[in-house]
């Protein structure tokens, strides 16, 4: 579905990526692991065409998108829930779902703001509360919910219970347990090992721009010294 | 059933009186035998109408455009050439204004729109002084002299007779007041959420999938030719047609009528275009140097009050009107 060969992205003269190569395929979820500023969320933006990338391909549905402009990869279905939500303040909370309502690939049984409600009851009862009048956890699965009324093929979502209350987390990942029994595919990034492993399917290590190490939830799992050496957690 | 509940606002009692005093006005200016006060408001009424068009993509778009006084060009210099020729009925007039507003709004929208900021300021600005240079310049059509109509746009049937002061009133008033309609109906679309979203966040709608160009140059091209409407009611209001209508000091009294009345409010433009003519009308009785008491003002009221009238009105839940 999504396969990412090799690219070198940057932040100016800065290199960022390098020879970075990822793969995610039909009903994944597929994980990037790492600590902070390695190039989890570069990678993202990459595939997005928020970052530029030299070198290296990005094929999605066996169609080349490297570098086309992100409005075009997002038609091609791909849907990005970002680090810090990005909630449109001025539109609530209905009309953030609506404004981004799209099913350029012709999915049956697109998602509508009913479904989204479904997924995420919380939202319901602030339905025409502005969006940045909601508390985080809700902006998160607003944000969330914004990305899968594009209908896409593959959601990225980044951090997507970061800084969010126990209870909230737990909500938020029996809901992306929801999406995974949908065979929706998933790219996610996210700090919370324990919950990665039970519902990853396969992950990447990333330290410094590439991948140091990937494998399924089973091999991760009983690495220890990976986890302590590239995660920072033991 | 109605929901009645949004009138009885602060908001919605502002809105019901400055929309009423409108309808009412020639019937006050009538039993008061004062018909002065009838003219100007159907002049008030016709900057309202370019005001609520620019509101669009300045207030609820958050494109600077200090240019659209072009379109009340388009639309006055349509009738005043149709008219040249001795082309008077309205449904020529009307269709040849709008169709060329179109094509002009698509060229320069999709010019202008590849900048932003600063650069939109200015180029909008230019584009609109390249056109107001050439009517100046066109000797056929007046130059800077202008040119008069003698005749009015014509329904060919003496139902409506723009000749008929209170007709002529009543047909701006209901334009007005379907510019006001469509406007609210705009925002509260798909379409109208685009653009405001991408007011507040232009790229995080790019990664949604929307291209926001296309979306903002239909809402250029919207908000120009409703302008133009304008433009054309003036022409049947004046009788005359100047390139001063679409001077670029033109343009910017539109852009303070509608920060003076809220932007990205629906009646904001409305009440703002009032304000600004009913205190330069009375400021204009004191002394000739009106503007120098009214340019304070303004900054008074953008310091106080960022959202001008309507901010002074109460919050609103969600940011839309």
């Amino acid at each position: 579905m999504l396969s990412v060969q090799g690219i070198n992205s940057y932040y100016g003269l800065t290199q960022v990526l390098f020879e970075m190569s990822i793969e995610v395929k039909a009903g994944e979820i597929v994980t990037l692991l790492g600590r902070n500023g390695m190039g989890k969320t570069t990678t993202i933006r990459s595939i997005m065409g928020l970052n530029e990338t030299r070198n290296g391909v990005i094929f999605f549905q066996n169609q080349e998108i490297t570098n086309w402009p992100a409005f075009r990869i997002a038609q091609a279905g791909l849907a990005l829930a970002p680090e810090g939500r990005r909630i449109f303040p001025n539109l609530n909370v209905i009309e953030n779902l609506i404004a981004t309502a799209n099913n350029k690939n012709e999915l049956t049984d697109p998602w509508t703001v009913d479904k989204i409600f479904a997924l995420f009851p919380a939202l319901e009862a602030r339905a025409g509360i502005a969006g940045n009048r909601i508390s985080g956890g809700e902006q998160q699965m607003l944000s969330i919910g914004r990305a899968l009324m594009t209908n896409p093929h593959l959601l990225l979502l980044d951090e997507a219970t970061e800084g969010l209350s126990p209870l909230l987390r737990k909500q938020i990942w029996s809901s992306i347990v929801k999406l995974k029994d949908n065979r929706q595919s998933i790219l996610l990034i996210d700090k919370n090992l324990e919950s990665l492993l039970r519902i990853g399917d396969r992950h990447y290590v990333i330290e410094k721009g590439h991948v140091v190490w990937e494998g399924d939830s089973a091999q991760l799992a009983s690495d220890e010294e990976l986890q302590l050496r590239y995660i920072g957690l033991g | 059933m109605i929901d009645w509940k949004p009138l009885f606002t602060r908001r919605g009692v502002v809105g019901t009186l400055v929309v009423g005093t409108c309808m009412l006005v020639p019937i006050i200016a009538t039993l008061i035998d004062e018909p002065y006060y009838m003219n100007l408001f159907a002049r008030l009424m016709i900057w309202a109408i370019a005001a609520i068009s620019l509101n669009l993509i300045l207030g609820y778009g958050g494109l600077i455009s200090f240019g659209h006084a072009l379109y009340l060009g388009i639309g006055a210099y349509a009738v005043g050439i149709c008219s040249y020729y001795d082309i008077n009925n309205i449904f020529i007039q009307v269709p040849i204004a709008l169709g060329v507003a179109t094509i002009i709004s698509f060229v320069f929208g999709g010019i202008a729109l590849r900048t932003r900021g600063v650069y939109f300021i200015m180029i909008t600005m230019a584009l609109t002084q390249m056109i107001y240079y050439l009517s100046i310049s066109i000797e056929e059509y007046g130059s800077d002299d202008g040119l008069i109509i003698y005749v009015r746009s014509e329904f060919g049937t003496n139902i409506i007779n723009l000749d008929n002061p209170f007709h002529r009133y009543y047909l701006i008033f209901l334009v007005m007041v379907g510019c006001l309609y469509l406007t609210y109906r705009l925002i509260h679309s798909r379409f109208g959420y685009v653009i405001r979203g991408a007011k507040s966040n232009e790229l995080r709608m790019e990664v949604i999938g929307h291209s926001t160009f296309r979306y903002r140059l239909v809402c250029f091209m919207i908000a120009g030719v409703m302008c133009t409407l304008a433009g054309v009611l003036s022409a049947n209001v004046e009788k005359f047609v100047s390139p001063d209508v679409m001077h670029w000091t033109r343009s910017g009294e539109l852009i303070f009528m509608v920060v003076l009345g809220g932007m990205a409010s629906i009646l904001g433009p409305l009440t703002g275009a009032m304000v600004f003519w009913l205190i330069s009308e009375i400021l204009a009785r004191f002394t000739e140097h009106w503007h120098i008491i009214f340019g304070p003002f303004l900054i008074l009221v953008v310091l106080l009050s960022p959202r001008g009238i309507d901010g002074m009105l109460g919050k609103r839940g969600s940011g839309s009107g």
